[in-house]
């Protein structure tokens, strides 16, 4: 029950969404859906998939996030949900997509280090795993969504897995982005009134790094007309 | 007026068995909408089967009476299923207890199995070759299906369909949890793989090297070759039902015997059924199909969500 002290303490706190009120079902299901989402991504080889199904997947979140703000009547939770849809749903997918996949003619994604099918399956048992480390009965009982924060632990590790068996730059950006995807729904599914100027602070991150990332890899790609991990590897002195 | 449980027990085979080339038919209006196309009148498979059944049958050479009763075997055992599933009503019908999805899937692949018997009597190499890809991929997709029926069975602790249409009603948060999303997404997959649609098979091509399904009625002809048809569409049917009425929708289903109801219950399948259809109208058109030793790796994602669902329930968070 070494989980318990903590729980406790956050939830005597702050503020948490029930796992069997409506927004906690609508929290799970989105986060379901993100999940689906990752998977899809995890199964798809052609980078313009992998920019939609992002761009889903911030939709949802912003969809969740909206829910949690409706449910405390939280300002700073509302503006959170609109900056998610601006930014992540709709300008990082339209930048990704006309500045990096267009300009540089990404289609087909073929810097693969295991098959499709082997990252599924490896993409389940992570899963698995996530659920297994985060023992839902140990947290607080009935204050939280408890399957979105297992479900939120999944998707970062689907994030990190999608930038495990992906070696293009732009593939493995994009299992960033859904890492970090994960990290906010954890947050907003434990934690719904944590403050606004932290995650506000991760948007400007994310967008700073987007920014970078279009950058160098349209910079790295002129220079050696491909971009993946393995090459850059011969960059090194 | 009641009507009784036999006449609504038959009343569903009724429906599957009327109504299941409207609903192919309805689907390739659709599909031939988003293309641009003006497309194939709605009715368009019941002249093509009432074309066929006044053809002659014609046998090849060495084969035997399996050939021609394969067909006959295959459309009995697809009209079999409506009995063990919930098509128009929420109460189970005296032989709704007869079977589980298990027996169901039984019969489905007798089916199979009857039709790909029939293709080995042909000696055709395009039949055997459909119906030997069709037995491969069949059982690749077969553990996802396992899985789907073990994420029932936790759920339910039983493996009945009507049981699990039961528990989605009982509330929306049933419908919504977790393990049953991703169990529905599985079986989405499935169905998606077993109506010969697009990523796994292009259902209306004759391109051999894509075939799987449709290349092992190659030798048919006449009334065996539209019974063949006839019961691809009443699979396909009964595929969206088990989705939507057991899965996905199980609303809208007659509560009691009353002829009203159980008569306004045809429609309302019949539109979930072409909701669902209009969806995999329209997977069919934003996809590419896969590449015949690919279809494993969409395999592989079926079976990674039901292995989810299963996982999920197991662990406490479904």
């Amino acid at each position: 029950m070494a989980g318990l002290p903590l729980a406790a303490a956050v939830a005597a706190s702050v503020e948490k969404l029930s796992a069997t009120s409506l927004a906690g079902t609508l929290v799970t299901l989105s986060s379901v859906l993100m999940l689906l989402a990752a998977f899809a991504c995890l199964g798809s080889k052609l980078f313009s998939r992998y920019v939609v199904y992002y761009a889903f997947q911030s939709v949802v979140l912003a969809f969740a996030c909206g829910v949690v703000a409706f449910h405390f009547h939280s300002a700073d939770l509302w503006a959170l949900a609109f900056i998610t849809l601006a930014v992540k749903g709709i300008a990082i997918p339209l930048a990704t997509g006309g500045l990096l996949l267009e300009r540089l003619e990404l289609r087909r994604d073929v810097a693969l280090s295991t098959g499709l099918s082997t990252s599924l399956i490896i993409g389940a048992l992570l899963t698995g795993f996530a659920f297994l480390v985060i023992p839902l009965q140990d947290l607080p009982h009935g204050v939280v969504a408890t399957s979105a924060v297992a479900l939120s632990t999944a998707l970062v590790l689907l994030g990190g897995l999608c930038m495990v068996v992906r070696r293009h730059i732009v593939a493995q950006l994009i299992g960033w982005l859904i890492t970090e995807n994960g990290v906010f729904l954890g947050a907003i599914a434990l934690v719904a009134t944590f403050p606004f100027i932290v995650e506000a602070g991760i948007f400007l991150d994310l967008v700073a790094a987007v920014l970078i990332m279009i950058v160098f890899v349209s910079g790295i790609t002129r220079r050696l007309a491909e971009a993946t991990a393995s090459e850059l590897r011969e960059l090194r002195g | 007026m009641v009507l009784p449980s036999g006449v609504v027990q038959a009343l569903q085979v009724v429906v599957v068995l009327v109504f299941a080339p409207f609903v192919s038919g309805a689907i390739s209006q659709v599909e031939a909408r988003f293309e641009g196309r003006r497309g194939p009148r709605v009715l368009q498979p019941y002249y093509d089967l009432a074309k066929l059944f006044r053809k002659e049958t014609l046998v090849p050479e060495g084969a035997s009476w399996v050939f021609l009763v394969a067909p006959i075997v295959a459309f009995t055992s697809y009209l079999t299923v409506p009995l063990l599933i919930p098509v128009l009503t929420d109460f189970p019908l005296p032989l709704g207890y007869t079977g589980d999805i298990l027996g169901g899937g039984l019969i489905l692949a007798l089916a199979g199995f009857s039709v790909a018997l029939a293709a080995a009597e042909t000696g055709d190499p395009y039949a055997q070759l459909g119906s030997s890809r069709a037995m491969t991929f069949g059982a690749l997709i077969e553990p996802s299906v396992l899985f789907v029926v073990f994420t029932v069975a936790l759920i339910t602790t039983t493996d009945l369909p009507y049981a699990m249409a039961a528990v989605d009603r009982s509330s929306l948060a049933q419908v919504l949890r977790p393990a049953h999303v991703f169990a529905a997404a599985a079986f989405f997959l499935v169905v998606l793989s077993d109506t010969g649609r697009i990523p796994v098979e292009t259902h209306a091509s004759t391109l051999e090297f894509g075939m799987i399904d449709e290349a092992r009625a190659f030798e048919h002809s006449g009334p065996a070759l539209a019974l063949l048809k006839w019961g691809t569409a009443i699979k396909q049917l009964v595929l969206y039902v088990i989705l939507v009425d057991v899965f996905a929708t199980p609303w809208g289903l007659a509560g009691s015997p009353q002829i009203g109801s159980v008569l306004l219950a045809i429609p309302i399948l019949l539109g979930k059924a072409l909701v669902a259809g209009t969806i995999f109208a329209l997977i069919d058109n934003t996809f590419s199909k896969l590449r015949l030793y690919k279809i494993t790796e969409f395999m592989a994602s079926a079976f990674a969500l039901s292995a989810v669902a299963v996982l999920v329930l197991y662990l406490g968070g479904g």
